[in-house]
């Protein structure tokens, strides 16, 4: 909105005033003070504890810059953070004058929790769902397994044929694969060409008879606090069916996923597990995909055996896909948002593997933040991007689920949003209930990037804060987090989130719901000022004094 | 004219006009049209739907190979030329608004222009493939 007449006059003063004052500097100048050009609007900005942080008015720009006064805040540093709350990227123009910045590529190798390509998957109708939620048995017809260890479909060692897919989806074939393993809620299937009892080797992608009988060990202890947190899967539950095969027990199959062990596409990166909604389905429901008609996830076989308790995590995060494919894509017919289902099932990492006594800081999904901290920008919050930048939007993902959970009730929180009826922002919103929507949980996520510890009486949040929450018999904690002494994935002698300077070269688009971070100043007086260039319209200007 | 006469003119009229304004009518299908959008990913990875999301919040279902090509582009909004057809009917993808024949597409801010044809989707200069 532009400045109407009354205010002009009121500027046209500030204007003759300004005319007095000497010198000046481009952009946020970080010299100080800086003194108003004498084609600014004006507004200023008094820092106290209580309310630390500032939305800037561009409505009092003239000619398309402001100048803004900061005051109170001696001795403090000053950060802009400049905000995207929009569904549409906001490209560099209309941000400042940018380049892009130069960002270094992954590591290679980086294991993805899912498969690293994208896949059609659309055979299923509508009806087909309904029909998958309204199965009263399993596709065989026989009465429903139900967990325990007193009712298999399997024995120890009995095999099984397996359909699994190569050359991205292109090409299916079958794999044998035997029972290496069972226990009260789980069948652990091993590809017979992975499978080496006596296997001590780390790097051989043969996983040995102790580590499938020890994956089925803690998977018991992952199905029960993943199961509290979010629900069941087709099937699972009291009282449930036991999906489409009619057994309660999940069934995990460990294999060279996507085969690319010694290939030439090794350094593409190398997928953890997956889940594959598929398998719900029999194969006349389908069309050119197969199904292995069970409640299973995937694993691959090399991590499996070389990075066991990373492999702890992915049991939770794969099977986090699996129940919430069943309440929301079966249930209710929604379709998560790819940014959506993977921050819930990194989430579930974040809140499970220290139940499991694994450290979530290294194994868990917290291992993701370094890389957060480097490529924040690159990613917004609501983005899914593809190739090996898909590892930033993980990355990014889990910074926000990770926001929610300590700001909205961790477990309680996630509980409540997967129990909904919606996906995505809408699932967050109704989540939220009277705390605001999405926007305002995006606009609190950016001051807990900025603050540690909160002004005291202010409502700003933080990353670094404990959050316990009980659900059933079990405690779930979500443990303090301090992003600004994280190291940087690019630059590990930088600690905190990359800080974009304040030169026309250094801005950058945004991406929906995305960011970017200045530091203004650490300032040494009791007033400052700054000239700014106002943005597009859509673009949020943020001040937080620190 | 009647008065019934005048009736049925009156909706036949505000009927046309719905038509006409709403986001997408029947009228569009099977006809080249141009819409601002980006890709937006829907399911876990790896098997994901890809599809259009214009600045209004429609989606629209870029057909066959397009799904595996267009994540190589550029997570930027483009404007996309294309035959607008109906929406896959029973297909487990989200709801969406139809489905869509890409014929080419551009960078919503560049005064570049794709090639036509999937095939040149690889580093034409608007977009970037991670295998080019």
């Amino acid at each position: 909105m532009k400045p109407s007449s009354s205010v002009s006059v009121s500027q046209s003063l500030l204007l003759v005033g300004s005319l007095f004052l000497l010198g000046g500097c481009d952009l946020f100048g970080t010299k100080a003070p800086v003194l108003a050009p004498a084609d600014s609007g004006q507004v200023s900005f008094a820092y106290t504890a209580v309310a630390p942080t500032y939305l800037v008015d561009f409505a009092q720009a003239l000619s398309g810059k402001l100048t803004l006064t900061v005051k109170g805040a001696a001795g403090k540093e000053i950060f802009l953070v400049k905000a995207n709350p929009t569904d549409t990227e906001v490209v560099a123009t209309g941000v400042g004058l940018a380049a892009p910045k130069v960002l270094l590529s992954a590591p290679p190798r980086a294991p993805f929790p899912d498969l690293p390509r994208a896949q059609r998957f659309n055979e299923l109708s509508v009806a087909k769902w309904s029909a998958a939620a309204n199965r009263s048995r399993s596709v065989s017809g026989n009465a429903p397994i139900t967990y325990g260890t007193n009712n298999y479909n399997f024995n120890l060692g009995a095999t099984k044929l397996f359909h699994v897919d190569s050359n991205e989806g292109k090409v299916w074939k079958q794999i044998s694969a035997t029972l290496r393993a069972r226990d009260e809620h789980c069948y652990i299937w091993v590809a017979d060409d992975n499978y080496l009892g006596s296997s001590a080797q780390l790097d051989d992608n043969k996983v040995s008879s102790q580590q499938a009988i020890e994956l089925a060990t803690q998977f018991e202890d992952v199905f029960t606090n993943v199961t509290t947190l979010y629900g069941y899967e087709l099937g699972g539950g009291p009282g449930g069916n036991g999906g489409i095969d009619g057994d309660q027990h999940i069934s995990i199959l460990i294999y060279d996923i996507d085969f690319d062990v010694d290939s030439t596409s090794a350094g593409s990166g190398g997928t953890m597990g997956f889940f594959w909604g598929k398998d719900e389905f029999t194969q006349a429901e389908l069309a050119t995909t197969k199904t292995n008609l069970a409640e299973i996830f995937y694993l691959d076989a090399f991590f499996t055996n070389d990075m066991f308790d990373n492999m702890i995590s992915t049991l939770a995060h794969e099977y986090t896909h699996m129940i919430l494919y069943n309440q929301k894509n079966i249930k209710n017919n929604q379709f998560a948002p790819a940014w959506y289902n993977e921050m819930c099932a990194m989430v579930a990492e974040d809140l499970v593997v220290a139940q499991v006594g694994y450290d979530p800081v290294t194994v868990g999904a917290q291992n993701r933040l370094p890389d957060f901290l480097s490529h924040y920008a690159v990613s917004g919050v609501t983005d899914w991007l593809a190739g090996n930048d898909v590892l930033k939007s993980y990355a990014s993902a889990f910074a926000f689920g990770a926001f929610l959970e300590r700001r909205y009730g961790g477990a309680e929180f996630f509980h409540s949003m997967m129990a909904n009826s919606k996906v995505g922002q809408e699932a967050i919103t109704e989540a939220m209930g009277s705390n605001g929507d999405f926007k305002k949980a995006f606009e609190s996520y950016l001051t807990a990037l900025v603050y540690t510890t909160p002004p005291v009486g202010s409502s700003v949040s933080t990353f670094n804060t404990e959050v316990s929450k009980i659900l059933g018999s079990t405690t779930y904690v979500a443990e303090k987090i301090d992003l600004w002494n994280l190291e940087q994935l690019d630059d590990a002698s930088t600690s905190g989130p990359f800080i974009y300077g304040n030169t026309a070269a250094d801005q950058t688009l945004l991406r929906p719901w995305g960011f970017t971070m200045h530091r203004l100043s650490a300032s040494a007086t009791n007033s400052q000022s700054f000239t700014l260039t106002a943005p597009k319209s859509t673009v949020q200007y943020w001040v937080m004094v620190k | 004219m009647g008065p019934r006469t005048k009736t049925a003119f009156f909706w036949a009229l505000i009927l046309v006009v719905a038509v006409w304004s709403s986001p997408l009518s029947a009228l569009d299908f099977g006809h080249e049209v141009k819409l601002m959008g980006q890709l937006v990913a829907y399911g876990s990875a790896p098997h994901l739907v890809w599809m259009i999301r214009d600045e209004k919040g429609l989606l629209y279902y870029p057909a066959g190979k397009l799904q595996e090509d267009l994540p190589k582009l550029l997570p930027l909004t483009y404007w996309w030329t294309g035959v607008l057809e109906r929406p896959v009917v029973g297909f487990g993808v989200p709801a969406h608004k139809g489905s869509f024949r890409i014929l080419h597409w551009k960078a919503r801010d560049s005064g570049n222009e794709s090639p036509v044809g999937v095939d040149s989707l690889p580093g034409n200069g608007i977009i970037s493939s991670p295998d080019s």
